[in-house]
């Protein structure tokens, strides 16, 4: 008995010395968890104040403390840019950035950019240059082309890509848009019915063999051998394609009871749970967004204001679809100034071109961002195309529409916060907050100032891309 | 006691009524209170307590037009009524009306108000078939033809209307017309339609045979329906559709004439220039015709019967009781389009039949109601009546006067166009004075005098 709580105690002990050096390894790494701190001469952080002199503490590539005079242990090492601005790393909504052009039209939701994007490929030099650190890509064509897909600008190849952003709907020329968008709904609600259908048999399968159970039960309570197998195989239900053999009585009031037709039960092998047919992977989020009133949410992409009421026509008869989030192509000589207001009604994402629109021969001038935002809408901005050139251009264009009467946070978080919130990413990307990805973009002044130029660019805690060196 | 009996009985019957009015009197007190749709009166009357649910039913929108003359067109013209449209339909026109509560009020003292103008041709106003998929609500073309009164064109072969910034309302009529190739250069496609009618006239006589052979015959076979043309004809026989042919000559058109007469099929001629000369035949067979009072169409020399245009085509047309939509000869429309000919000016096309001899109020007849009776939409547009479309041109003076501006264009009672709102017409005359002098209006416009 002794010599037992002796030789406990003995193992105890020993168990502790071996822990302790891996305790204390532990805890060192911790304290030189790669801690990395950006001593920033201002920070915009898009979601509060910006600090002047601020620091951004970042570890594991993602952001864990922003502020002034902040602690942090002294193995972290410092990345010193008292003389630069950091703010969010930019993300473009929609490009396709050195990717061919072709022609495709008709419904195919399933059909994403990932498989034509060749990222070590691309050459994403311009974007980097331009303060971008992300960017939506999106399928060529009309109708509905397929999903956009965002990926990082630099970085390691395994944690670039960042996810499926949105669906594109083309709604440029409604008198062939209408229809696609139509029969992809009609297609949707079809599969919905197809469902409905397998789950009915599925129920009345179900029923017939609890009644059989209890037929059998009543007539011979004793161990038969079932019927022929070959029989029970044609009574399984049409639609069960991947059902599974029965695990668990999913819910007890669908099951008959167990006890005593366990035998029974396995040589009929009744599906316990239902399992759907599959879904047409090409109408699939309209399916969706049907049945569930949520999913992946629908880019609609107008040419003219007309077509917004063209949409909301087609919309009319499935109120479930959202609509909520606009590319507004071709800004500057369009007549999207009549729908403003109703833009602002949908509380839209607006994705818009950086420009100011003018009435043909006259002063008549329309700032569209401004007035977007002003009814309510949140305003991303999309460079006018996929030139090296416009992408340079971006920041003065930006700047142009802040001193015509946009709010500069609104032109700020136009190419960042609300960005990330239209491809659903907001708790990613888009401001320096805690817990988000180190994503920034570092200038040598004030992002809008026409001198100031990027000088860094750091995705996921790594510094990816610095200015050369001018001479 | 014989007296006293009626005297118990009365008393009786009282006591067990007063139950009954307390009950009564309770119901009254809890019933709620009436719905907005069922008590339309009631909610005129003191629309300011009830408003309704927008959860459950959709808000009336009412509208009213103050202090205009109205040119009814098919009544009298009424000096400053009221207009009160409910939802896009004139619901009520008279003097001291009870507007509800709720109602917009346009003041258009001084304004004349016509029926919306109906062009039985355009191009480029509306979309492509189909209207309500392809219209551009924002065009730049239907502000210009609402600026100028129109209310509703036709494309292809749909009527629609010129519902500026929304698709609700749009569609009027679709499948209006079947057109005719018919031409007297080409005898062999008249042989052809003049088949097609008769198989389809017989294919009618076989089934009328069928009909009665099948009371003593239960086993008699139904002739085989016609195809393609045939079917067609069928159509046109059945007055299921409307024959459109652009004919202008006297022969084509007393040939036409005649088919319909001898088949009995609906015919609008289009063009029809040189319809005075065959007035007799076509009011004879009902054709009824779209003209363009300025068309110009020389006379031939060589021949020794009348021929060619004539500025008195309406008036003789309309002397032979023979209906008629006014056109300009061209269907576009644009700021500078073909010198005063396209739909830009539309009422300076019918006032161009006035100087050919024709009555003013029948002038405007062409562009309202009697277009809108040949597209088959007057019970819907073309003239101001209880029950119709709020469809309105509200302009500063007499329709057919060349000065005249439309001021505000009403469609399905919304304002589509208001001119001093739009900056196409606004510094013309802003107030609606004819004696305003000259616009100073330099070139490119706006950019002001100093630039």
């Amino acid at each position: 008995m002794r010599t037992a709580f002796l030789l406990s105690i003995y193992i105890t002990l020993v168990a502790m010395f071996c822990a302790a050096p891996a305790i204390a390894e532990q805890a060192a790494r911790e304290g030189e968890e790669s801690f990395v701190v950006i001593q920033a001469g201002r920070v915009i952080t898009l979601a509060g104040e910006e600090i002047v002199d601020g620091q951004i503490v970042l570890a594991d590539g993602k952001i864990r403390l922003v502020g002034k005079d902040l602690e942090y242990p002294k193995s972290a090492s410092v990345i010193e840019a008292r003389n630069e601005v950091v703010m969010p790393g930019w993300i473009h909504p929609r490009t396709r950035w050195q990717l061919p052009s072709y022609a495709r039209s008709g419904v195919h939701a399933d059909r994403s950019p990932a498989q034509e994007v060749f990222l070590s490929e691309m050459d994403t030099e311009p974007l980097l240059e331009a303060g971008f650190t992300a960017a939506c890509f999106y399928p060529d064509g009309t109708g509905i082309p397929g999903p956009g897909v965002v990926y990082r600008t630099a970085g390691p190849k395994e944690e670039r890509k960042l996810g499926t952003a949105y669906l594109r709907v083309t709604m440029s020329q409604p008198g062939r848009d209408k229809n696609t968008f139509r029969s992809a709904i009609e297609l949707a609600r079809k599969e919905l019915e197809k469902i409905e259908k397998a789950r009915k048999e599925w129920e009345e399968k179900q029923k017939k063999a609890q009644e059989e159970a209890a037929k059998k039960k009543e007539t011979d309570p004793g161990d038969k051998p079932g019927t022929d197998p070959k029989d029970e195989k044609k009574d399984q239900p049409v639609g069960g394609k991947e059902q599974e053999p029965k695990k668990e009585p999913g819910d007890p009031k669908d099951h008959p009871d167990t006890k005593d037709d366990t035998k029974d039960k396995t040589e009929e092998k009744p599906p316990e749970t239902f399992t759907p047919p599959e879904i047409n992977p090409a109408v699939k989020p309209f399916a969706d967004w049907i049945r569930d009133k949520k999913g992946i949410p629908l880019l609609f992409e107008l040419a003219r204001a007309s077509d917004l009421h063209h949409l909301d026509d087609a919309l009319k008869t499935t109120p479930e679809l959202p609509g909520k989030l606009f590319y507004l192509d071709d800004a500057s000589s369009s007549d999207y100034h009549h729908v403003v207001d109703e833009l602002g009604k949908h509380e839209a994402i607006v994705f818009i071109p950086p420009s100011i629109g003018q009435l043909p021969s006259t002063v008549v001038h329309y700032h569209l961002p401004a007035e977007l935002a002003l009814a309510g809408c949140t305003v991303a901005f999309v460079p006018r195309s996929d030139s090296a050139s416009e992408l340079r251009q971006l920041r003065p264009r930006l700047a142009d529409l802040v001193r015509a009467g946009l709010l500069r946070e609104d032109a700020l978080k136009g190419v960042t916060l609300h960005v990330a919130m239209a491809l659903g990413m907001e708790d990613r990307l888009g401001t320096i907050e805690k817990g988000k990805d180190a994503d920034l973009v570092f200038f040598n002044g004030d992002p809008l100032a026409i001198e100031s130029r990027v000088t860094r660019v750091m995705t996921a805690g790594d510094m990816v891309w610095e200015a050369p060196k001018q001479p | 006691m014989k007296n006293q009996t009626p005297t118990l009985g009365f008393t009786i019957v009282c006591l067990l009524l007063i139950p009954w009015f307390e009950i009564r009197a309770a119901e009254e007190k809890t019933k709620p209170a009436p719905p907005a749709n069922e008590a339309k009166d009631s909610a005129e009357a003191d629309s300011g307590k009830e408003t309704p649910d927008p959860g459950k039913q959709p808000i009336d929108r009412y509208f009213a037009i103050t202090g205009s003359t109205v040119h009814t067109i098919t009544g009298p013209v009424v000096d400053g009524p009221t207009v009160l449209c409910k939802n896009g339909k004139i619901a009520e026109i008279g003097h001291d009306l009870r507007l509800p509560k709720n109602t917009e009020i346009l003041d258009a003292k001084g304004y004349h108000m016509y029926p919306g103008l109906v062009a039985i041709q355009s191009q480029g106003i509306l979309g492509n078939e189909p209207p309500e998929d392809n219209t551009d609500l924002y065009n730049l073309s239907m502000t210009l033809g609402l600026a100028n009164g129109i209310t509703t064109a036709v494309t292809g072969n749909t009527a629609a209307k010129l519902t500026f910034g929304t698709v609700e309302g749009h569609v009027l009529r679709q499948n209006l017309f079947h057109t005719l190739q018919y031409s007297t250069e080409n005898p062999d496609g008249r042989r052809k339609f003049r088949e097609s009618l008769e198989r389809a006239r017989q294919y009618l006589r076989d089934l009328d045979d069928h009909e009665k052979k099948k009371k003593h015959d239960p086993k008699s076979k139904p002739p085989t329906a016609p195809k393609n043309e045939d079917e067609k004809a069928l159509k046109l026989l059945k007055h299921e559709l409307v024959a459109l042919a652009t004919v202008n000559t006297a022969q084509a058109l007393n040939d036409l004439a005649g088919l319909a007469e001898q088949y009995g099929f609906q015919l609008v001629v289009q063009g029809a220039a040189e319809g005075w000369i065959v007035a007799p035949q076509m009011a004879r067979a009902g054709v009824r015709a779209c003209i363009t009072p300025r068309t110009r169409r020389d006379r031939d020399e060589r021949t020794n019967h009348p021929n060619g245009s004539s500025i008195e085509n309406a008036r003789i047309l309309h002397e032979h009781g023979i209906l008629f939509a006014i056109i300009p000869s061209s269907t576009g429309i644009t700021t500078m389009g073909l010198a005063g000919r396209d739909l830009m000016h539309l009422p300076m096309e019918a006032a161009f039949a006035v100087r050919g001899g024709l009555p003013d109020e029948v002038a405007v007849r062409a562009i309202t109601i009697d277009a809108a009776r040949i597209l088959g939409i007057d019970h819907h547009v073309g003239s101001i009546e209880v029950g119709k479309d709020a469809d309105f041109a509200i302009v500063d003076g007499d329709l057919l006067h060349y000065m005249t501006l439309v001021r505000w264009a009403i469609v399905n009672g919304r304002i589509a166009y208001d001119k001093q709102k739009d900056s196409l017409l606004d510094h013309i005359r802003p107030d609606g004075q004819r004696d305003a002098p000259p616009p100073y209006d330099p070139w490119p416009r706006r950019l002001g005098e100093d630039w």
